[in-house]
């Protein structure tokens, strides 16, 4: 099963500006779920470097990605549960704000199948 | 011990336990083992620690460091044991000597216990064991998967696999195998045996015909995982890195080959859109990690150089079959085997046409291990169905289905057979 963990923080704390040891922290939190196989993918989020694209039907309003709590990292985890991926957000060593835990929708061999079925009609 | 909240449901904190217990359970038990030398003894150390936290977690919630908590409180029921037995004395002095001021230690070390970790993981792949053992002692110990999980997913019966792994431990006793990473001269070797079980537990999940549609996934991701966390532990060794990407790369297809009649499909038949982009991505990292060590490609990294070809391909039509055909020559090398062979002739055959492809499969005709092997003539009907060689062609899938058990597989047969030549 695939997760994804977000972490959301107040923008004032972000990666960049934040201490020394919370980055060491956050390295050492990353080295952990590399080494515990389950790491996928591993990103910061640049807080100046986003854009909103907003949907109404047909039409695209482009604006600045404006948050109080951005997104500032995101991981993709391979894990047997979604216990193991709330346990692996409970270590995020974050000192404020959230993580959201968020399961990935697997296809299985049989929505592929129904789809092959769907296509077929 | 420092703890991150109190919380009192129960039920809650008793799935908590259970999750950090899959998690940590390797960690604790390797470095038990190391103190006790007893792969068995280190696990029932580790199991009462666990009735231990059990009952104490709840109240207190769950530590910082949960292995460290589980490990120390295994440790001091080691000694305490020790103490009792006076025969003994000698051994505990030496233990608690060593392990003097270790439980006040605020971060525990993790280079010592990723050494542990990696000699449990020499221990539970040990030569002395047969492969099924093996298995079942990785899964179990490694994995941190319960007997009936590993039975679930061997459709054998619980107390099976409880004696397998009680045999296991025993036999390592017999054997007196020590808890040690095997010596440079032996080294790869040892780890080749590793790999090999790792694989064979993936393929368990990937490649099984029989099994539990939901346990089977879970035996290949347990696979990658342990196969990962062996590629950080021998971070230098290209075989290593080159089996996770060869395991990830195959996940990778996981959803897109069955047809919806459950028929296998082909792999330049499958829906791309269907292949899984984030395990792609990571195993051909993983496999740039393999390639970046230098040497000449081993089996695992010819073939998952070969499964990269397929997943970097946008469509069939841009499969590079030469490189394919290339690789394959190289892999006939180093694991020369039939099955490979006729794959070899495969690719060559999409490469540089269905004569080479034929000429190819010459040499494999007269193997007496492929003589009831219906990929054979069901290859080679189709390379002559190419040449327009088609009654050839019919008599070649007519040979194929009348080889295979498998009754979509014999049913796709006779329909190609009669398609090659209605007449015939």
């Amino acid at each position: 099963m695939k997760y994804m963990l977000m972490l959301r923080a107040s923008a004032r704390d972000d990666g960049d500006s934040g201490a020394e040891p919370a980055r060491k922290a956050m390295a050492a939190y990353d080295e952990q779920l590399i080494r515990a196989g389950v790491l996928l993918a591993g990103e910061r989020l640049d807080l100046d470097a986003g854009a909103r694209v907003s949907c109404d039907g047909e039409r695209r309003y482009i604006s600045d990605a404006q948050d109080s709590e951005p997104p500032i990292a995101m991981w993709m985890l391979q894990v047997a549960s979604r216990d193991e991926a709330v346990e692996w957000a409970r270590r995020c060593p974050a000192t404020d704000g959230c993580i959201e835990v968020r399961g990935i929708v697997e296809r299985s061999e049989t929505d592929v199948r129904s789809d092959a079925i769907a296509n077929a009609r | 011990m420092a703890s991150d909240e109190v919380t009192t449901d129960t039920a809650t904190v008793a799935r908590e336990i259970e999750t950090v217990w899959r998690l940590e359970a390797a960690k604790v038990v390797a470095t038990l083992a190391r103190m006790v030398g007893d792969l068995g003894r280190a696990e029932d150390l580790a199991q009462d620690a666990l009735v231990e936290a059990m009952q104490s977690w709840p109240r207190t919630g769950i530590p910082r460091n949960p292995a460290a908590w589980l490990t120390s409180v295994a440790k001091r029921r080691a000694i305490d044991a020790w103490r009792r037995d006076e025969r003994a004395a000698e051994k505990y002095a030496m233990i608690a000597a060593a392990e003097a001021g270790d439980e006040e230690a605020v971060e525990p070390d993790e280079t010592r216990i990723d050494d542990d970790l990696l000699r449990l993981v020499f221990v539970c792949c040990h030569p002395v064991l047969p492969a099924s053992s093996r298995v079942a002692l990785a899964l179990r110990v490694l994995c941190g998967l319960t007997t009936e999980e590993i039975a679930h997913a061997y459709l054998v019966p619980p107390a099976t696999i409880g004696q397998r792994i009680t045999r296991a431990k025993r036999a390592l006793a017999a054997a007196n195998v020590p808890f040690e990473v095997p010596d440079r001269d032996e080294f790869d070797e040892r780890l080749g045996s590793v790999l090999e079980v790792v694989y064979l537990v993936f393929n368990e999940g990937y490649a099984a015909t029989f099994g539990d549609e939901w346990m089977r996934p879970t035996l290949a991701e347990e696979a990658m995982r342990l196969g990962r966390v062996l590629a950080e532990l021998v971070p230098d060794r290209a075989e290593a890195h080159a089996l996770v990407a060869l395991m990830e790369l195959h996940a990778s297809r996981f959803a897109a080959r069955r047809a919806s009649d459950g028929a296998a499909v082909p792999l330049t038949s499958q829906d791309r859109t269907a292949w899984d982009r984030l395990l792609i991505a990571h195993g051909l990292a993983a496999l740039r990690r393999a390639d970046a060590l230098g040497g000449p490609r081993g089996p695992y990294a010819l073939q998952a150089a070969i499964a990269a070809c397929h997943a970097t391909a946008p469509t069939a039509d841009d499969t590079d079959w030469p490189q394919i055909a290339g690789l394959y020559d190289a892999l006939v090398e180093r694991m020369p085997s039939p099955v490979v062979g006729l794959n070899r002739a495969v690719a060559v055959g999409m490469a540089y046409g269905p004569q080479a492809g034929l000429d190819a499969l010459e040499p494999l005709s007269s193997e007496k291990s492929l003589s009831r092997y219906a990929l054979l003539p069901a290859v080679r009907g189709d390379l002559l169905e190419r040449l327009g060689r088609l009654s050839e062609a019919r008599r070649a899938f007519l040979s194929a289905a009348s080889l295979t058990a498998n009754e979509r597989e014999r049913d796709e047969l006779l329909r190609r057979a009669s398609a090659a030549d209605p007449l015939g």
